[in-house]
């Protein structure tokens, strides 16, 4: 591809340079003139970035970006399925398991210019282990310390052997950065922008309007990026996003409603990438709540639910019903348990067990979130059957963030996950670690055995063992009826129809190597 | 000799006749035979008192036109026939909830006209009383007051609303509460425009002279011939009101997603307005159309009624 790319543009070059010829000489311009990639290309998103510094930023608006700034040691494939090597050209493991020794591409430079240096390699992990404001320690707690012998080497000790070890080496927050830079701009500025090896660099970045990247001048792929712009431009409203993809002001959009991608399909000038996603919505139960306490009321609750009619209503059938809190794109998805179906005889029958009855709920969503508010809306219909009133407790997006720690402040919440990297243990430190969010905001302190069975998966290196483990940690939520599974959703997006090289991986972040539109 | 002492000597009981004056006039103007009568005079007051009558009966008797209006909001969602557009079954269309718009814009009446008189009621009340105030007694509570009218006035209406709501949260309440902290403003300027003007007029100054108290100048006298500037006011601003609530809601900021409001139909619909699916915001809208158009009109006749006789 890379050679089809080099050839095309010398090709293109020379095509440029004779259409210009033919004007002089009078001949008419080739067609094929026409075809060269557009120098910009402009992607509406609703939301903008608030923290481009991987390592204490929050949040998929940022999350997404960094792959296209930054590189680490490995990354995930563009399908989510596997990880392959990044700036590593190769790696050996010691006997033990914990000593991993990463051999790096001789010759790297970061977007300014600067060589990719062994210091630049220590300073980026140690920073990430032992930022205080880091809100990744999960991910990279099992290295005890890295050394660099030399700028291509990359020796990393790990407390303990571990399979997740590999995956854990994608997250953001590791890859390589430029110390120099952040020494030189300090901590505060370092929020605004870095300096990687990615394809892209910050060029200019308005807060709340736009933010362009560059591309690096010192990219190590010859040919790529084939765009020479990107901008991110908030457009927060779905209509005008939709309008402004329809009227050709951007090429892209992203995070689109459901019922928009609908009427896109019959656009003929627009194409509806619907891509898979890790990304699974669930209702968290607050087990600190008397009323919830009961695992007979938090299992009739289940059974009310009918998470097919979430998607049918709500997703208009691109999303899928959801039975775990895992994505079924994740390889330690267990299929074996029941999604909730609306058994509604059953749940009357559990509830009237329970000695319950008039159950009042009051259920937290972030203001302005369509997905949230309509799964409220529909919970509140499908639990009035079993005489389960909710009530929507509709906060603006800053109060939510705060309020949804306490657990004081809800009977409910709509949660979501998606994964950052491909390997659940992340996910499941979000769980099981209580001090993280509660217990994903359920009140719930896992139980010793479920502990026991979590700590093993971490670090169980048979994957057929793993995924056992996993399928029997999905089966204990079940159990618990702390979590009910609504559905899991693609990432909504529409891009022009010229629009080619699209990448935007299972775990959300963007890849645009390739991405290019013919002006 | 200042006027007030030319005024010493004067009759009381002839003062008192003329202090009553205004009001006596107002009465044989409006029903004295052979002229034309009130309706007839200001036929926008008859065509707005009509629609705001309705609008009023719809909201005191909602299940006349929609038998479902008062059903929760559960018991109107069908799942089975969501957007449908405009039919005789559903006048209206349904939205994705498979509800029927028509019902639950009958069914929102009564709270937008409820937030529409409540948002209202007490600046009219709170601003005209300052405004009495503060054009009776000047000096440096009318300073004081006005300064921080001034701060009030120095934000725009929607912008110090959303901030409001956004500190104090969402709900029908805190929406008033917000509604209540942006609106007076315009009630105290106008009363006390009219005071400052009305307390140099003779009668004021007889009253004054008889030695009633300021209380009974302000409330007895001045009030009954100043306050018609407001309540035009208020009429129109009614529909204001109505539409800032709905233009919260539309905003997420208004009553919650459970709620029906016309704002918040509205606002339920503009994922789907791009889909082809028009009718979930535009028949709400419509409405709301016809409902302003009512107050409007209201306004408008009692401005002509009001200020006729001055």
């Amino acid at each position: 591809m890379d050679k089809f790319m080099l050839n095309r543009r010398g090709f293109l070059a020379g095509a440029a340079a004779l259409s210009g010829l033919a004007a002089f000489g009078g001949l008419a311009a080739p067609q094929f003139a026409l075809a060269a990639p557009q120098e910009k290309i402009v992607i509406g998103r609703p939301v903008d970035s608030d923290d481009l510094d991987p390592v204490t930023c929050l949040g998929n608006i940022n999350i997404f970006i960094f792959n296209l700034i930054i590189d680490g040691l490995v990354k995930t494939s563009n399908d989510g399925s596997e990880i392959e090597l990044n700036l590593a050209t190769g790696y050996e493991v010691d006997e033990s398991g914990t000593v991993w020794t990463f051999h790096v591409q001789e010759g790297l430079v970061f977007s300014d210019g600067s060589p990719v240096t062994a210091e630049d390699w220590e300073w980026t992990f140690t920073r990430a282990i032992e930022s205080e404001d880091s809100n990744w320690h999960m991910c990279v707690e099992n290295i005890d310390h890295v050394e660099c012998p030399d700028d291509t080497t990359v020796i990393i000790y790990c407390k303990e052997e571990a399979a997740s070890t590999l995956a854990n080496l994608c997250i953001f927050t590791l890859g390589v950065q430029s110390k120099a830079y952040f020494e030189k701009v300090g901590a505060d500025e370092y929020h605004n922008g870095i300096i990687g090896t990615g394809p892209y660099m910050v060029k200019e970045w308005k807060r709340g309007e736009y933010l362009t990247l560059a591309a690096n001048p010192n990219y190590r792929v010859e040919g790529q990026p084939y765009t020479k712009e990107v901008e991110f431009k908030i457009v927060s409203d779905d209509s005008a996003r939709v309008i402004q993809l329809q009227g050709n002001d951007i090429d892209i959009a992203t995070d689109l409603p459901f019922a928009t991608l609908m009427q896109l399909e019959n656009d003929p000038n627009i194409t509806v990438q619907p891509d898979p996603s890790t990304m699974v919505y669930w209702i968290s139960i607050n087990t600190t709540r008397e009323k919830l306490m009961d695992r007979k009321v938090r299992e009739a609750l289940y059974l009310a639910t009918n998470s097919q009619e979430f998607v049918d209503t709500i997703a208009f059938g691109y999303a899928t019903a959801a039975s775990s809190v895992f994505a079924p794109t994740s390889e330690f998805y267990y299929g074996g348990l029941d999604q909730p179906s609306g058994d509604i005889e059953a749940a009357k029958k559990l509830l009237e067990e329970a000695g319950v009855s008039n159950l009042e709920l009051s259920i937290l969503i972030r203001g302005g979130n369509e997905t949230h508010k309509a799964i409220g809306m529909i919970l509140m219909k499908q639990w009035a059957e079993i005489g389960v009133t909710v009530k929507l407790d509709e906060r603006e997006a800053t109060s939510y963030q705060k309020d949804r720690k306490d657990l004081t402040q809800y009977d409910l919440i709509v949660s979501g996950w998606s994964d950052d990297i491909q390997d659940p243990s992340e996910f499941m430190q979000f769980i099981f670690d209580f001090n993280v969010n509660s217990g994903y905001y359920s009140g719930y302190h896992q139980p010793e055995e479920m502990q026991a069975l979590n700590a093993q998966a971490q670090i169980e290196l048979d994957n057929e063992v793993r995924k056992d483990l996993y399928a029997q940690i999905q089966q204990g939520f079940r159990d618990e009826g702390i979590y009910i599974p609504i559905m899991v959703t693609p990432w909504c997006n529409a891009l022009q129809s010229g629009v080619t090289g699209w990448v935007q991986t299972p775990l959300g972040n963007y890849r645009f190597e390739e991405l290019a539109r013919e002006a | 000799m200042t006027s007030l002492e030319l005024k010493l000597g004067a009759d009381p009981a002839k003062e008192n006749e003329g202090l009553d004056k205004p009001k006596k006039k107002k009465t044989p103007k409006i029903t004295k035979s052979g002229k034309p009568s009130v309706w007839r005079r200001s036929p926008s007051l008859l065509v707005g008192a009509i629609m705001v009558v309705f609008i009023f009966f719809v909201a005191a008797f909602p299940t006349l036109f929609a038998e479902n209006a008062e059903k929760p909001m559960t018991a109107l969602m069908d799942f089975t026939a969501m957007l449908k557009p405009p039919t005789a079954e559903h006048w209206f269309g349904t939205d994705n909830y498979g509800r029927d718009i028509y019902t639950m814009v009958i069914g929102a009446t009564r709270l937008d006209l409820l937030i529409g008189l409540g948002s209202v009621a007490l600046p009219f009340v709170v601003g005209s009383f300052l405004g009495l105030i503060c054009g009776y007694y000047g000096g440096k509570l009318d300073s004081i007051i006005m300064r921080i009218l001034d701060v009030f006035v120095a934000f725009p209406f929607m912008v110090l609303a959303i901030a409001i709501v956004a500190i104090i949260g969402n709900g029908i309440m805190n929406l008033l509460i917000a509604m209540w902290i942006v609106s007076w403003p315009p009630y105290t300027r106008l009363v006390r425009s009219e005071v400052l003007v009305a307390k140099n007029s003779e009668y004021v100054q007889a009253a004054k002279t008889l030695g009633y108290s300021d209380i009974t100048i302000i409330f007895r006298h001045i009030l009954p011939n100043v306050i018609s500037s407001s309540v035009v006011y208020a009429a129109s601003d009614v529909v204001m009101c109505i539409m800032t609530a709905a233009s919260m809601s539309f905003l997420g900021l208004g009553v919650d997603a459970a709620t029906l409001e016309w704002g918040s139909i509205i606002s339920s619909g503009k994922t789907y307005i791009m889909g082809g699916y028009w009718w979930i915001s535009t028949m709400p809208g419509l409405i709301m159309i016809f409902v302003g158009l009512g107050f409007s009109l209201f306004g408008d006749g009692l401005n002509d009624l009001l200020r006729t006789k001055d």
